[in-house]
């Protein structure tokens, strides 16, 4: 694919970003006129009080969270089906998403068996204390997985762990449920649905800045995985440690998917779909390409399911996991099926 | 002479005795089977109907919302009834002795009755505050069976109650229990549109636990109270508008306008936010649109459990978006907390006080010096 081409497609990428995101403004369940949503975000007073809190409160936080998210767990994604070359890798595989699960459920579902400490008590703040545990609960999951690679040489391997530390961490949440009382297992369903809309106020502030820091690091990471891509031997031939550089990518993706599960819930597909839909867009595995079309794509796209999940006349959202594989599927099997078969 | 005598008194006494004490029984027998078969009529409540025939009593039960939908249909009778039960009935001995009770709301109705004994096994232990039902559990007359969905079966065919109570559209689970062929009695009290539908269930109880007269004077009492309060507020000039619920995950869960509570806030004087909704059960709804509806609402009712002290800076602390209710800001939360006060265990069986509750915060002036059982005005 020649370069002008690649700019078209990445500026439509960008437009497209630019354009799902004022339509997350305009729509939802109430209407607000246009004018008077140009008069809330220039700042300037709205005569109505309610509609300036809807669009600054919920819309706006809600779209920047999801444009976000769906960047990091897009970048993630495609780190992990790098680094394992494997094309069926996201952001799930290593179990890092299992662990934040699993720290929710220690959380919300231990919570009221454990002589009636409830969740509350833990910090005052339910909604900081899930954020609190999905981080903790990732981060030990990684470390393990970090301390797993450092042991083990080939990928597929670290992978098998990965997967069995996932079911691992399932089971267990399987056996906290069982014990739990049915409030607390509906708690922690209603996280495992996974939601942009959860985060409010200040924690979106701190997420934002978290994802604003942690995105661009992926970039330094390019040329480590283009090499990566060449395979181990190649690799390891034009100068690269591949257990560092195996445990720098799998570090950055896992932090990334960390932090949007801690935010957002278990949100799943967007990882594993987008970078596919952007090989087959761009034609190439050159992540010069890649990562920031999959970065773009990915916000795009996840931009496009909280637009859906949203959709007027359903009152309450649908729930974001649903949404992004019923929207990402098609999406990555139209793409495969147009894929030329040089790239495949 | 005098043995024939004495043999004489002592016949004329044994018999006598005798005579005496089997009329005795019999009269007590017969007081038993009139009161455990003792007419019940539900007056309020949609779910159930109760048919009287050949020392029988036909119970229907129908869920409350959809008379259209499954029924279940149960056979009353003695314990030494020898008649034939009508086809698609399921045969049940009166008086019940010991039941398993899936949920707080059939419990609240054993409680109210005052029999809790006759609670053998139940599902949730959690928010449980009533001090018999806990020495009950501790004592072993009464047993943990499990969760909704995953009950220990063994448990169950080793309680071997008389009967089950139900919740056949909430999480399931009870086809692993059919086979125990223990009677599964569904009790739709939940499903009932109005609060004092909801309480009549307690006649349900009553009658298959041989209760049905005292359940009758209770349940009077109960609609006695409830409507008058109701006609205290029939006149007021103002209703003030209320919402509830709160944000979960990115959603608000609230009940729909035509839900048991919407119809306790009408009762109180009160109007519910949602008044245009048709739902009868739980709604999800989104934060702009309950902001939308709710932020001038004069008052915002919240149950939850928390421990600790609730306020509004706890309320403010889990989301910042609350402070921008009209009720936030004007300190008018109703609040009820489930630690602190058995709400589930209760509440279904007392739809008299709630309302007092509710109007005792909706209009001050009606009913000035009472004091709130499950909610309360937030102060700070």
């Amino acid at each position: 694919m020649n370069k002008s081409k690649t700019a078209i497609l990445m500026i439509s990428l960008g437009i497209s970003i630019i354009v799902f995101f004022i339509l997350n403004l305009l729509l939802g369940s109430v209407d607000i006129p246009m004018e008077d949503i140009i008069e809330i975000l220039s700042g300037r007073k709205n005569d109505n009080a309610i509609w300036s809190n809807i669009i600054i409160k919920s819309r706006l936080p809600q779209s920047l969270t999801a444009a976000m998210a769906g960047a990091g767990l897009a970048v993630s994604g495609l780190l992990m089906q790098t680094v394992f070359r494997n094309p069926l890798a996201g952001p799930s595989v290593l179990g890092i998403s299992s662990g934040a699960s699993l720290g929710v459920a220690c959380v919300v579902l231990l919570s009221g068996s454990i002589g009636g400490v409830a969740l509350s008590k833990l910090g005052v703040i339910g909604e900081v204390t899930i954020t609190v545990s999905a981080i903790v609960g990732s981060l030990l999951i990684m470390a393990l997985i970090a301390f797993v690679a450092q042991k083990v040489r080939g990928n597929v391997t670290l992978l098998i762990m990965g997967v069995m530390i996932g079911y691992i961490a399932n089971a267990i949440i399987g056996v906290l449920k069982f014990f739990s009382a049915e409030e607390d297992i509906r708690a922690y369903v209603i996280w495992g649905l996974g939601s942009f809309s959860r985060v409010s106020g200040g924690q979106t502030s701190v997420f934002i800045i978290l994802m604003l820091l942690l995105l661009p690091l992926s970039f330094l990471l390019i040329k480590t995985l283009n090499l990566l891509l060449l395979g181990d031997s190649y690799a390891r031939n034009l100068g690269l440690i591949i257990k560092k550089a195996r445990l720098l990518v799998i570090g950055c993706s896992g932090i990334l998917v960390a932090v949007v599960t801690a935010y957002c819930g278990p949100v799943v597909f967007l990882g594993l779909a987008v970078p596919h839909i952007c090989r087959g867009l761009f034609h190439t595995s050159n992540h010069v390409t890649i990562l920031p079309a999959s970065l773009m794509g990915g916000a795009s796209l996840a931009l496009l399911c909280n637009l859906i999940a949203r959709m007027p006349g359903l009152e309450g959202a649908l729930p974001v996991n649903s949404v992004t594989a019923l929207v990402g599927a098609p999406v990555v099997m139209w793409v495969l099926f147009n894929k030329r078969k040089s790239d495949i | 002479m005098r043995l024939t005598y004495l043999i004489i008194t002592l016949a004329v006494a044994l018999t006598g005795c005798g005579g005496k004490q089997t009329s005795d029984n019999v009269i007590k027998e017969n007081s038993k089977a009139v009161d455990s078969l003792n007419t019940i009529k539900p007056n309020y409540a949609q779910g159930f109907r109760v048919r009287y025939q050949d020392e029988m009593a036909l119970l229907d039960i129908n869920d409350p919302e959809n008379k259209e939908a499954e029924q279940f249909h149960f056979a009353l009778t003695g314990k030494d009834f020898s008649g034939t039960i009508p086809e698609g009935y399921t045969r049940i001995k009166i008086p019940v002795e010991s039941a398993i009770c899936m949920t707080s709301l059939q419990l609240s109705n054993f409680l109210k009755l005052d029999i809790p004994e006759k609670v053998v096994g139940i599902t949730s232990t959690r928010h449980l505050h009533n001090e018999k039902m806990n020495e009950h559990l501790k004592n072993g007359i009464t047993h943990k069976i499990g969760i909704e969905g995953n009950f220990d079966n063994e448990v169950i065919m080793a309680i071997n109650p008389d009967v089950i109570f139900i919740s056949p559209f909430k999480r399931g689970g009870y086809d692993a229990i059919r086979n125990v062929d223990i009677p599964m009695i569904p009790h739709l009290g939940y499903k009932e549109l109005t609060p004092l539908g909801q309480a009549e269930w307690i006649k349900v109880i009553g009658l298959l636990t041989g209760n049905a007269t005292g359940a009758n004077q209770i349940f009077a009492g109960i609609e006695k109270r409830y409507n008058d309060l109701k006609s205290m507020v029939d006149s007021v000039d103002s209703r003030p508008t209320v919402f509830s619920g709160e944000m979960r995950g990115g959603n608000w869960y609230a009940v729909g306008g035509k839900s048991f509570l919407a119809q306790l806030f009408r009762d109180a004087g009160g109007d519910y936010f949602l008044k245009d909704n048709t739902e009868s059960g739980g709604v999800t709804l989104d934060y702009e649109s309950v902001y939308t509806n709710a932020a001038h609402a004069d008052y915002w009712r919240i149950v939850n459990s928390f421990d600790g002290k609730y306020d509004y800076n706890v309320l403010k602390e889990q989301d910042d978006r609350y402070t921008d209710f009209d009720a936030w800001k004007n300190r008018k939360v109703i609040y009820c907390n489930m630690k602190e006060v058995p709400f589930y265990e209760r509440m279904p069986v007392e739809p008299e006080v709630v309302l007092a509750d509710f109007i005792h915060v909706f209009h001050p002036d009606i009913l000035p010096d009472y004091e709130p059982s499950y909610y309360h005005l937030l102060k700070k």
